[in-house]
């Protein structure tokens, strides 16, 4: 049988480690063959997934037993790949960033704990699916904020800064109270849970000193085993407003527009922009539109906007408010955008005690991932996702330059930007491709790559990256010489000696394994 | 949502036909090849479910009293996410793909089938080439009765036997469809 091996982990040793984690959770937990390391590969890999292939997996179902695997972990220096679901699609799903990692699959922790209606937050472990959680506070007058594609687990989804539609759509933002399991095998918690019998830990966020909540968010310090989340009380009405706008010059006034709105709370929950190309993927198949290996050439993109009926952009944003809120709200954001030559404006409305309806994104699905089909299939995608300030000017200066690399890339360039609180917007440029296509991978790789320098170049940095971009990422946050990950690494070393978890999560290596930096990021130990 | 294509549920049973050794089929309407597929197995006696344009709400809604018997052997014609979605679905309760095909149009007007599965391929490459415009009616009829002799593709599928065909593509087929079985 082909192995995989930790890099520097002599054979017997690793055996020895397989043994010890059997008697900890019992053999049929503990994956080594060819067929399961691969069923915790990559799917989506933009090139060769063998780069990020874990030497197995084991899955615990207790807290108890993730200590007994973090205590034969630390005597055999096995490194360890915690995910929750391992459904993160486009950022690598339950793979490894290190080839030869152990995964740590959190998928058996799958209970939620509580739900307090009284103060709408819910207690997760980490393998609750946002389909678990859905299920589970139907009936309740609670609503939860939902991602895109729903068989992610809530904790993995929040530790990642992924995003929903509510107002608690900036789902790190929604963490309250977590439970941590240290490299050591120690468990702490943070804010309140640090007081014995405190009944505030999923209330009150800063508790005393530091606040490490963030710390252990897209992070390699700990393992998170419980975590608090802040639920919606179901809302008197709600509103979604879609906006669309027809020209590819208006992306600045329409984002100059948004930030006032934003800033005072008339728009009181996260919004996306889109762009002509995201519209067009409408028709479903690449194949349909346009045959060429190039980028979409922009007349066939307008001649299908035009038949479709749709401007170049469009931002869609829901709001929550009790009708007659709802009512000044809207009459305040017309005004805004009737400003705008061409703005069109369509609404849904919803009230209390009315059947929920699609448009309100209350339901849970995966639809969405249809959009890795636009070349066929098999298909995959990643994404390019730049934090901007929400200035039109910035705003623009960003997307120009993101659309112009994937026009040379051949690459279409598919855009959500996200407005994250009121001062800031993500975008996510998704990098979609036939994943068996190993030229159009190889494309969309340079791409990557050619973004996250330019846009260093420019003072950009990205909010997440897929594990074959990690040390990329890292890079672009350059301040006085890397003094973050500088930091970062002096409290990876103090906390995890031995480097066993996650080793280069975010581009944070630990000093034993700091040569496994990718050349890009590599810089003197 | 349960789709009524065919007007009868599978307790009613086939009517005079060689009956489906699979337990539902998959259906997403948009496409005719799909809708052709789907009916024939269903006239087999396997239930019909529409994807309704979200295999993750299929499977976690229409398909839990299905799921609830335990391992079930489902089929579909679908793109090639829906297999994606629906595969990785399945392969967490242990059951597997057992054939995939892939029906490619894409840069031009007939179709090439590229047939994987582990099991002689002779019944279905032959209903392949010789089919016309119904050619995923005739495929599911012979994969209806065929699949109790599928392995598992596995990690390493086997390569896939490609049938060139002067099958001319439906205007709705979207460039690429796969069919697919799984248990």
């Amino acid at each position: 049988m082909r192995r995989v091996l930790p890099p520097g982990v002599p054979e017997p040793d690793f055996d020895l480690a397989l043994q010890a984690f059997a008697a900890v959770v019992g053999r049929q937990w503990v994956f080594t063959t060819e067929e399961d390391r691969h069923s915790y590969m990559d799917p989506m890999s933009v090139g060769d997934p063998a780069e990020h292939e874990p030497s197995g997996a084991v899955a615990p179902q207790s807290v108890e037993e993730i200590q007994g695997i973090l205590k034969a972990a630390n005597q055999y220096r096995i490194p360890l790949w915690p995910v929750s679901m391992g459904k993160n699609f486009a950022y690598g799903t339950a793979a490894p960033r290190m080839r030869g990692t152990m995964v740590l699959d959190l998928k058996r922790l799958n209970r939620v704990l509580e739900v307090n209606a009284e103060l709408a937050y819910a207690v997760v472990e980490p393998g609750v699916s946002f389909f678990d959680l859905h299920r589970h506070l139907q009936g309740r007058k609670l609503w939860m904020s939902g991602p895109s594609h729903s068989w992610g687990s809530v904790m993995g989804n929040a530790l990642e800064h992924g995003v929903g539609y509510t107002l608690y759509g900036v789902h790190a933002e929604a963490i309250c109270g977590m439970e941590v399991l240290l490299a050591n095998g120690e468990i702490f918690r943070t804010g309140m849970g640090a007081v014995d019998g405190s009944r505030e830990w999923q209330t009150y966020k800063q508790g005393y000193g530091p606040i490490w909540d963030g710390a252990f968010t897209q992070a390699n310090f700990g393992i998170v085993t419980k975590m608090g989340i802040w639920l919606m009380p179901e809302p008197e009405g709600m509103a979604s407003v879609t906006i669309s706008l027809p020209n590819e010059e208006d992306l600045a006034v329409l984002v100059d527009t948004l930030r006032p709105l934003r800033l005072n709370d008339t728009i009181n929950s996260t919004y996306t922009i889109a762009n002509g190309v995201r519209h067009v993927f409408r028709v479903g198949s690449r194949d349909r539109l346009y045959q060429g290996r190039d980028h979409l050439p922009k007349q066939v993109i307008a001649d299908q906007l035009k038949k479709q009926g749709d401007g170049w952009w469009s931002v869609t944003f829901n709001l929550f408010d009790r009708p007659e809120g709802l009512d000044i709200r809207l009459r305040v954001i017309r005004e805004a955008f009737d400003r705008i030559p061409g703005s069109r404006m369509v609404i849904e409305r919803w009230r209390q005690g009315e059947p929920l309806a699609a448009w309100m994104r209350q339901d849970v699905g995966l639809g969405p991932l249809g959009v890795i089909d636009w070349h066929g299939g098999p298909g995959g995608h990643t994404d390019f996702g730049p934090v901007m300030a929400a200035v039109g000017s910035r705003v623009r200066e960003v997307y120009d330059l993101v659309y112009r690399r994937f026009v040379e890339h051949g690459i279409d360039c598919f855009v959500g930007m996200f407005g994250l609180g009121s001062r800031s917007i993500v975008m996510v440029a998704d990098l979609i491709y036939n994943k068996n296509d190993e030229e159009m991978t190889g494309r969309a790789r340079a791409l990557f790559r050619t973004l996250t320098r330019d846009a260093a170049r420019i003072g950009v940095g990205i909010y997440r990256a897929h594990i074959s971009f990690m040390d990329d990422g890292a890079d672009m946050y350059r301040h006085n010489d890397h003094a973050l990950m500088r930091f970062n690494e002096r409290i990876k070393d103090c906390l995890d000696p031995n480097g066993i978890l996650a080793p280069g999560k975010q581009g944070i290596w630990p000093k034993s394994l700091r040569t496994q930096r990718s050349p890009r990021g590599r810089r003197e130990p | 949502m349960a789709a009524s294509l065919t007007g009868r549920s599978r307790s009613e049973g086939p009517r005079g036909q060689a009956t489906s050794l699979l337990d539902a089929v998959i259906l997403d309407a948009r496409y005719g090849d799909s809708r052709d597929f789907a009916v024939e197995l269903g006239r087999q006696g396997a239930e019909v479910l529409s994807t309704g344009g979200d295999c993750g709400a299929l499977w976690y809604r229409d398909m839990q009293p299905l799921l609830a018997r335990g391992r079930i052997r489902f089929a579909g014609m679908t793109p090639d996410c829906d297999l994606f979605i629906l595969g990785t679905l399945a392969a967490a309760r242990g059951m597997r793909v057992r054939y995939r095909a892939e029906h490619d149009c894409r840069g031009c007007r007939t179709l090439t089938h590229k047939v994987q599965l582990r099991a002689a391929a002779c019944d279905l490459a032959t209903v392949l080439e010789h089919s016309s415009a119904q050619w995923s009616a005739g495929l599911a009829r012979t994969l209806g009765v065929g699949v109790a002799g599928y392995d598992a593709l596995g990690h390493r599928p086997p390569p896939p036997l490609v049938i060139r065909t002067a099958t001319v593509r439906r205007a709705d087929h979207p460039g690429l469809l796969v069919s697919w079985v799984i248990g």
